[in-house]
């Protein structure tokens, strides 16, 4: 075997290469019509909702090294906005857009300044907690939201699975846009040096504080954007649907076994969402606890021999390569 | 030989802090490695009690290989080490970290009080405090407390890591003067020492570590008379 | 609000926060003293409080029975857990690692039990100190059983071998392994102690509350906010915050039931960004 086709240039032109062909062959797809195509897109428009959290998550958490576990919370804010604005006060539905990024960028900013203040796992404390006040005042401001029975969308507001599909194909091909500018623009490599090492960066006279909110309102306001589209697509939108940890930990496992912090990470990491999905189809609601169990195991295993992820360990195996066959 | 140590290479992250370093220890002696500050001596130490990974070569004690052996088991097999900085459990009485001390003993009645009343006899300014927590002690009687704790285990041979640190020189030889008379009742001791004037008045053999190999070895008197020692570590 | 009524709810916050203030101390020992981040804490309280229910009413098993075999079992799983997959110290590994098995965890429940809430209705017998102000037996009676469990503890930490070793290892790990002492094993049996306080909390609680798998969550953030205000690892402390938080919610739950639970995590939100620069590092037991 040669060792030029595994050089790393070379797989870098494949990978885009194939990304290139993953985007296509998903946006012709429904242009062969079948029962179990319509069913595959179900299962894409999924996989492709979790892609594009788990990349929003990314530029904080991973950017930013801002380990946050309470992301759905912007999620929530954002379907709400959605949801509430047209449905309750016939608002035009980019206004609910522009209020529900107005709100989580409030709360990104709230959250990154505790971060400031806070190690590691108080901040993770703290984001669950915010999570769970915001899911309790959903449920319980029922002139608002109608509590626990959620907020109903009217045909009108929604948007048919087909125009979803192409909806969330274009906003995960957007925030890998936004991903990459951010990587590599001065807030990215800002991010990157404090992440790094937060001593060394303060010593060269870097501020961390007002580059960590700046990831942090980004990841915010795409994350709201995400749950407005979401609630456009759902129809209806219910506390424990928006505000539920189990959409926190899919945005963070996605990215994190995919590889936290890397621009590919996220897509890497939606074969998970995509096995999940299979298996909760395959095995049904009563086996629910089937795939919990197997998310778990892969969480555990990826954590304890893949810390960084499938992206680093790829990574670090072609600089070991190109070291020895440099 | 109690404990011979060979071509020993120890690396600390990626850095080589003992280069291919020979030394032998001697049943019934006081051996003592001297040398600068960094130059290795505290790793050559920690690596012979088991809390450093071994990169090359082999350790033996009493005929046994013992290089990466886990710190416990080492410990287990007859070596007691007092480490640099004391770490004593501050929060616990001078007796509660004697007991702590005496763990591998704890099999045996009455070896626990025995080997007590041996630390106390050493040291007599323990037994009157024994109930006092042991971060109320002033730095010479915790050096005390430390090496009696090392004591408790019964050991064949006890290592001794940089005892002289923060100490009055008065403490100091107060210290060692205890350190010359275990030795008299039989027991082999290994030293590292900053003090090297001192280290060397008790011990019968010496090493001079230099940035992690050993440079210059020998009796404790000739390494005394050593015109190189001289200039470089005595100040002559 | 009457005398009475005050009295009534002050004594029920205090009992039932005693328990609450028993499942936190095990979360500010995994944290003060073993360094352990475990975001999986709240779910095994659930594990406990079902399998008890289970055990009680599906499979007719004697409650002694529970009680001998409940906490051995939560022990051996602690141990097993500390020494086989939470070796590595970094935070997001451990925080990972014990959020993959909270959902393994979540995932038996699913499985084995059904999501579905179980209470043992039992009806509680009163005790009326006075006409107006009364008691409840059973939380009584668990709020003696968590005291005497919690100083059972401190005693064993403070006067046994084991407990000293226990605390000593905690304190100098390395320098204990000097002494012969194998320090993982240490860890990994304070670790099962520690699971031990969940299930007895568990046992207590199922016989007053219901369980809901979505309760998890809710318990785990009480837990923080409790070891937060008490200085993590600081065990009475924890059964005294318990207390106090329990009594705050007896009170919440009176005054504006639905926001009771809105006003407790934004007062843990506050009491966090407040407090937790004060508490971190804290390592007495």
């Amino acid at each position: 075997m040669s060792f030029r086709f595994l050089s790393p240039a070379a797989l870098r032109t494949t990978g885009y290469a194939g990304v290139a062909a993953l985007v296509a062959a998903v946006a012709i797809l429904p242009f062969f019509p079948s029962p179990s195509v319509t069913y595959a897109m179900g299962l894409i428009l999924q996989i492709m909702l979790f892609v594009y959290l788990a990349q929003a998550w990314n530029i904080a958490g991973g950017f930013a090294g801002l380990f946050s576990l309470g992301h759905s919370a912007f999620f929530g804010l954002g379907a709400y906005s959605y949801a509430i604005g047209v449905a309750k006060y016939g608002l035009d539905p980019t206004i609910c857009f522009l209020i529900g990024s107005v709100l989580a960028a409030g709360l990104g900013v709230v959250t990154a300044v505790i971060s400031t203040r806070l190690s590691g796992m108080f901040f993770a404390m703290v984001t669950l907690g915010l999570n769970e006040i915001l899911l309790n005042l959903a449920s319980q401001l029922t002139w608002l939201t109608n509590g626990d029975a959620g907020t109903y969308l009217r045909k009108q507001f929604t948007v048919s699975a087909g125009t979803a599909y192409y909806l969330f194909l274009a906003l995960c091909i957007a925030i890998f846009v936004l991903a990459a500018l951010v990587r590599h623009s001065k807030l990215g490599t800002m991010c990157v040096a404090v992440k790094e090492n937060e001593a060394f960066a303060r010593a060269l006279g870097v501020n961390p504080a007002p580059w960590k909110i700046a990831a942090v309102v980004i990841s915010a306001i795409a994350t709201a954007i995400g749950g407005g589209f979401f609630a456009m697509y759902q129809g209806i939108v219910m506390p424990t649907m928006v505000f539920t940890f189990s959409i926190s930990i899919k945005m963070l496992i996605v990215t994190m076994i995919g590889g936290v912090g890397t621009l590919w990470g996220p897509l890497v990491g939606a074969f998970l969402v995509l096995f999940d999905e299979l298996v909760r189809a395959s095995l049904g609601a009563t086996f629910g606890g089937v795939s919990l169990i197997a998310y778990g195991a892969i969480l555990v295993f990826s954590a304890l021999f893949l810390p960084k992820g499938i992206m680093e360990a790829v990574r670090r195996h072609l600089l070991d390569r190109s070291a020895r066959h440099g | 030989m109690l404990m011979s140590i060979r071509n020993l290479d120890v690396r600390l992250g990626r850095l080589d802090v003992i280069r291919d370093v020979n030394l032998d220890v001697e049943e019934g002696r006081i051996t003592v490695i001297v040398g600068a500050n960094g130059a290795g001596k505290s790793t050559l130490l920690r690596t012979v009690a088991g809390l450093n990974k071994v990169a090359r070569g082999s350790i033996l004690f009493k005929g046994k290989e013992i290089a990466n052996l886990p710190a416990h088991r080492i410990a287990a097999m007859g070596i007691s080490m007092v480490p640099e900085g004391r770490h004593l459990f501050r929060e616990m009485t001078v007796a509660e970290n004697l007991e702590m001390g005496g763990y591998l003993c704890r099999g045996k009645p009455g070896a626990m009080a025995a080997n007590m009343e041996r630390v106390f006899d050493l040291f007599p300014v323990l037994k009157e405090h024994r109930h006092r927590k042991a971060k109320t002690f002033s730095g010479g009687q915790q050096q005390m407390i430390t090496i009696g704790r090392g004591l408790m285990s019964d050991p064949q041979l006890l290592i001794v890591d940089e005892l002289s640190l923060g100490l009055a020189p008065k403490v100091i030889s107060e210290i060692l003067e205890k350190i010359v008379l275990l030795n008299r009742q039989g027991m082999s001791i290994y030293l590292v020492e900053q003090n090297v004037k001192q280290a060397l008045k008790i011990a019968h053999q010496g090493y001079v570590l230099d940035n992690g190999s050993i440079t210059i070895r020998g009796s404790a008197e000739n390494l005394l008379a050593d015109p190189e020692v001289q200039r470089t570590y005595l100040g002559l | 609000m009457t005398f009475d009524v005050f009295a009534t709810l002050l004594l029920s916050g205090i009992f039932t926060g005693a328990l609450y203030g028993l499942f936190a101390s095990g979360l500010t020992f995994q944290l003060g003293s073993l360094s352990i981040a475990n975001f999986g804490y709240g779910s095994w309280l659930i594990l406990a409080m079902y399998t008890t229910y289970f055990a009680l009413q599906v499979w007719g098993v004697p409650l002694v029975a529970v009680i001998v075999v409940l906490p051995l079992a939560y022990f051996a799983a602690g141990y097993l857990i500390r020494n086989i997959l939470l070796r590595q110290e970094t935070l997001a590994v451990q925080i990972l690692t014990t959020l993959g098995i909270a959902m393994i965890v979540d995932g038996v429940i699913i499985m084995a039990y059904s999501p579905a809430p179980r209470t043992l209705g039992i009806v509680e017998p009163l005790f009326y100190i006075t006409p107006g102000i009364h008691v409840g037996q059973l939380r009584f009676l668990a709020f003696v059983v968590a005291a005497v469990a919690l100083i059972a503890f401190q005693v064993f930490l403070r006067r046994s071998y084991l407990g000293k070793m226990i605390r000593a290892v905690v304190e100098e790990r390395e320098t204990a392994q000097l002494m012969g002492i194998n320090s993982d094993r240490v860890l990994g049996i304070a670790f099962g102690l520690s699971f031990v306080l969940i299930a007895i909390a568990a046992m207590l609680m199922i016989h007053l509350f219901p369980v809901t798998t979505s309760a998890g969550a809710v318990y785990q953030l009480m837990s923080f906010l409790i070891a937060t205000i008490a200085g993590l690892g600081n065990m009475r402390g924890a059964f005294l915050a318990g207390i106090a938080i329990g009594v705050l919610n007896a009170f919440l739950l009176y005054f504006a039931a639905s926001y009771a639970t809105v006003v407790l995590f934004t007062v843990f939100v506050v009491v966090l960004v407040l407090f937790s620069n004060r508490t971190a590092g804290i390592k007495h037991i």
